[in-house]
Order: structure tokens, then sequence, then C-alpha cells
């Protein structure tokens, strides 16, 4: 679950639990396939000028995610669920003038997610998590087709639903 | 979400801490009970929080922190009755520092049982 091969940034694929992110799942199980695509093709300096570098960056993800939730209730109504999320990605780096940087597919780093606690309420959803990110994808230092980071990435996050209306037509999401 | 690095194997470069964050605002419209159709606007946000080190990280480098802002837009159709989900998001990065910018294009589906 990760942005791997990308240096300049963190390993969260950015953008994608822009959407419900505080609700909990039914109890059971969920399958859940997000296949997530980003393409750059500027490079920003230090203080956000666009440097004089011609060349183009993409990264594709499909990531599995499978997710159980408990039946039983507590903390106020808390349940309990866990999830594992299986990734393969394909990224690429390409300069104008020297052509193909670097780029690797296959299995990349997966994203682990053994404790959350979730409440749904009427007007508000929210999520407390913690997850681990294992460097299962494949990385050497001097490699050009790597596909994992080669670290391991401590994650701690939340998310909340606020409902604004009662009917639940409108809310505002955030993790 | 918060990511804490640990050490890069091989290269002994140690990645600066970085949060995250999701957003959207979402409008629900229900034509029947059968289907759920939800769109809005979202957006994304990194921010690099700590430095990063390592042998190969010279001085200059370590100060540099990037930083990511996105905008764009998400529709989802919700099928209660069969409980199954499909999404499309789309982001168009801008004023990002100290790392590349583009957009990100975004499919999802779920299904529960």
């Amino acid at each position: 679950m990760t942005c791997w091969a990308d240096p300049e940034r963190g390993v969260y694929p950015l953008g994608m639990s822009a959407t419900n992110s505080g609700v909990t799942p039914e109890s059971g199980f969920t399958y859940s396939n997000q296949l997530l695509f980003y393409s750059r093709d500027e490079v920003k300096g230090e203080h956000g000028a666009t440097l004089p570098i011609t060349g183009s960056n993409s990264v594709l993800m499909d990531m599995n995610s499978l997710i159980w939730v408990s039946r039983k209730e507590f903390f106020g109504g808390a349940r309990y669920s866990a999830f594992a999320t299986l990734p393969f990605a394909k990224n690429d780096l390409t300069s104008d003038i020297h052509g193909n940087i670097s780029g690797g597919s296959g299995f990349a780093d997966s994203y682990y997610v053994p404790f959350v606690l979730g409440w749904n309420r009427e007007r508000l959803a929210i999520r407390i998590l913690y997850g681990f990110l294992a460097p299962t994808g494949r990385f050497a230092a001097e490699a050009g087709n790597n596909v994992g980071s080669g670290y391991w990435t401590n994650a701690f996050s939340s998310g909340q639903t606020f409902y604004l209306t009662k009917g639940k037509t409108a809310a505002f999401l955030g993790l | 979400m918060y990511e804490f690095h640990t050490t890069q194997e091989g290269t002994r470069t140690h990645p600066g801490q970085t949060f995250d964050l999701d957003y959207s605002l979402m409008k629900t419209f229900t034509p029947t009970k059968a289907i759920a159709l939800h769109v809005g606007l979202v957006g994304y946000e990194q921010r690099q929080i700590t430095a990063t080190t390592g042998q190969a990280v010279t001085p200059e480098e370590s100060t540099q922190r990037y930083s990511v802002n996105a905008l764009g837009a998400a529709s989802n159709v919700t099928f209660p009755k069969r409980k199954v989900n499909f999404g499309l998001k789309f982001f168009e990065e801008f004023a990002n520092r100290s790392t590349f910018q583009g957009f990100s294009f975004q499919a999802s589906g779920s299904v529960s049982f």
C-alpha cells in the first residue's frame, strides 16, 4: 500500500480513503478492490517552482483488501475489525533526455491492519486504526526495477464521517 | 494517517515521518430504495514532518520537506440490498513542493458477504 519506488513521498497511496473513511462495514467479510493510477510530469522544487526537468513518473496499483468485522459491540457500541491489503504495482520513471531510468512490476509492499475500532452513530461515524506496511515488494539498493520500499512503516490513523443532514444525504469525511 | 518509517534496507537511509489527510464532501441521492448515488468533492494532502537522514542524504536534501496537495471529484454507486459498491475518483495536484506533480485516477469496487 505505497507509492513504492517514489522516493519523494510517503508510502500511503493518497486519495484511496477520501470517501467513507469513518464508516465500519457490516459485520462479516468484505472484499474490496481499488485500482489506483498516479501520473506526474512536473518536478517541483523546495519553494514550489517547476524545475527544468522533463520526463514522467507513473504508478499503477491494484489493491486487494479483505476486511473482517465482528458482530460483538463494546466500548460504547464499538465494533472490532481487521483487514489485510495485498497489492500489485507497476511503476515507471522516464526522462525525456535519458529515457527509462527505472521501472518495475509485481507484488508490492502489503498492508496489515490488525486493530480497528469503529463507532457508527446517527450523525457521526469514527474509526481508529493501527496498521503496518511490510516490505514484501522487491527491493535492492542498486536495482532499477524495485516495486517495494525496502523499509517497514508503522501507521496510525483515524477516519471520521460527519452526516450534515438527518437523512445522511450530505457528509464530510476525513482520514 | 501518520507514518513512522524504519531504515531502508541496503541504503541505511531513514525516510522522514509523514502526515496524510484524505477528505471529501459528498451529497447522496436515492432515486429508489435499491440504489444510492453519492457525488461530491474530494482532496488529499501529504506533508513530510521530519527529516530524511542517512549517509547518502546531503545536508541540503535533509532540510527539504515534500508537500502534496490535490482536489478533485468523486462518485459512488451503492446497491444496499446486494451489499455492492462502485466508485470513481479523480484528483488534480497543485502547489506541490520537493516532489513530482500530476494527477490520479482511482476506481474501486467492494462486496460484503
